[in-house]
């Protein structure tokens, strides 16, 4: 361990259903990894009721944080806390997981600046069929982000439909995916979670990499323990390497997958998926 | 609910021999931490954010909707309370009387029991305690049989809140022992202990009470 970390500051990003919870396990298993889980998305009612509103560099504020946290004073005092916490000197490299805050990454980067960012993404239709069979488009309440989302001037509304949890669950995936892809942030490196699977060398190590590291040995422990079987409930981090690059075929119907694929056709073209 | 009848939802407590210190038998349950939270009067509720119990997250044991009662999610009754944070294990052990124990007592309790966290750890398997996902989320406090001196699961099912003590006292992220559901099972005193955020109520940490010294 050498030196300050301080001014290394990571988010590891990834929409639902992405490996973010298993990539978040590899990444901890580095001694030198400091993260938080999902601070924002799963202990503040702030940033849920906010999902999808777009907000701009300039809309930071060091003492409000954002005008829409006005009637939120845990959620801005949580932010700020998260704020603290990855800028915070120390041997080690902090960070967080989140599933929110694609659209927010201006607004984030004026409040976080230096905020290196992995984004982990997956074949849209391994996503797609993951969300449906947890139903997690009813958990995540997609429905209302969408509709705040549509609301919105500069939104990209040809990206939404939102008649079916299909539906739904593609639109989130394109609408997060578009909102950051198409302004990538500095700092952002793009990760596919079929890669790392597939061949973590390499791949772990260009991540590790972005966030200022070199990977350690406990980390392919790590990925190596959790491929070896499925265990576990919906959030579970044992997947067998099948399962990850596989399910979806056995869980989607044609014609769903025919949707996905027509659907996610650009961003799919983007990052490599072949339909 | 009275603060005096929440008390019969408690397990019972474990005398540590050759000490003045009495553990709960197993974590506190969703039961229980529902029932003193709403004798409590928390005002934690599905609002902004809060102070003692996670009222945000969905997959916690110990949940409320809107403005009503503290409730044990379904499913869940006889499991650990998890989605409390720190000041809210502490709420809770106060009003029984007790308080949160500190990692060197979980320490002495091992070493009065004959054992050590590695030794404890080497005589537990996936069908005898609750780790590493093999069962996919907490498991009742009385699924497996007691671990040490009566006591259940002390390694895995929920990491257990530990009172600060020390330099790290003041530390904002505050120390949790004992591994949890979704944790590799710990092998030593060092991999039993994780620091998380105090403010943070989360799905596989629980908390159990303690009353007198070592």
């Amino acid at each position: 361990m050498t030196g300050d970390r301080r001014g290394r500051p990571f988010m590891l990003l990834g929409h639902h259903r992405s490996g973010t919870n298993f990539l978040t396990d590899v990444l901890q298993a580095h001694p030198e990894v400091s993260m938080v889980d999902e601070p924002l998305s799963v202990h503040t009612r702030g940033f849920r009721d906010t999902d999808l509103l777009v907000w701009g560099a300039d809309q930071w504020d060091d003492v409000r944080v954002h005008d829409a946290l006005v009637d939120h004073p845990m959620s801005r005092a949580r932010f700020q806390r998260l704020r603290e916490f990855v800028t915070a000197p120390g041997e080690v490299v902090r960070g967080f997981k989140e599933t929110i805050l694609f659209e927010k990454m201006p607004w984030l980067h004026a409040a976080v600046p230096g905020l290196r960012t992995v984004l982990v993404v997956r074949d849209p239709r391994a996503v797609v069929g993951s969300l449906l069979k947890h139903d997690v488009d009813a958990i995540w309440e997609y429905s209302r982000a969408l509709e705040r989302y549509v609301g919105q001037p500069g939104a990209h509304r040809e990206l939404v439909a939102t008649g079916s949890p299909l539906a739904r669950s593609v639109s989130s995936w394109r609408v997060r995916h578009r909102e950051l892809l198409g302004a990538p942030p500095p700092g952002l490196r793009v990760f596919r979670l079929e890669d790392l699977v597939r061949d973590d060398s390499d791949v772990l190590a260009e991540m590790m990499r972005h966030i200022g590291l070199e990977p350690h040995e406990a980390q392919h422990r790590t990925m190596k323990e959790h491929q070896r079987e499925h265990r576990g409930g919906m959030y579970s981090t044992y997947r067998t390497l099948d399962q990850v690059l596989n399910e979806w075929r056995r869980t989607l119907r044609p014609d769903e997958v025919a949707y996905v694929e027509e659907r996610c056709a650009p961003e799919m073209e983007l990052l490599g998926y072949d339909r | 609910m009275t603060a005096e009848t929440t008390r019969g939802l408690l397990g019972a407590f474990v005398t540590v021999p050759g000490t003045g210190l009495e553990v709960m038998s197993t974590p506190v349950t969703a039961d229980a931490a529902a029932a003193a939270f709403n004798a409590l009067r928390v005002p934690d509720r599905a609002g902004d954010s809060y102070t003692m119990v996670n009222v945000v997250n969905p997959d916690t044991a110990v949940r409320r909707t809107g403005h009503g009662p503290f409730e044990v999610a379904p499913g869940r009754s006889g499991h650990p309370a998890t989605g409390v944070t720190l000041a809210g294990a502490r709420a809770v052990a106060r009003l029984h009387g007790g308080r949160l124990p500190r990692v060197d007592e979980w320490v002495a309790v091992l070493a009065a029991g004959g054992s050590a966290v590695h030794d404890l750890a080497v005589t537990l398997s996936a069908s005898s305690a609750n780790f590493d996902e093999h069962w996919g989320g907490t498991t009742p406090v009385d699924r497996f049989g007691p671990q040490v001196l009566g006591l259940h699961d002390v390694l895995g099912n929920v990491g257990e809140w530990c009172e600060p003590s020390g330099p790290d006292a003041a530390a904002p992220e505050c120390p949790v022992f004992g591994g949890g559901w979704n944790k590799p099972l710990p092998t030593s005193v060092g991999t039993a202990v994780r620091r998380k955020w105090s403010e943070f109520g989360a799905v596989a940490i629980g908390f159990r009470i303690v009353r007198g010294e070592l």
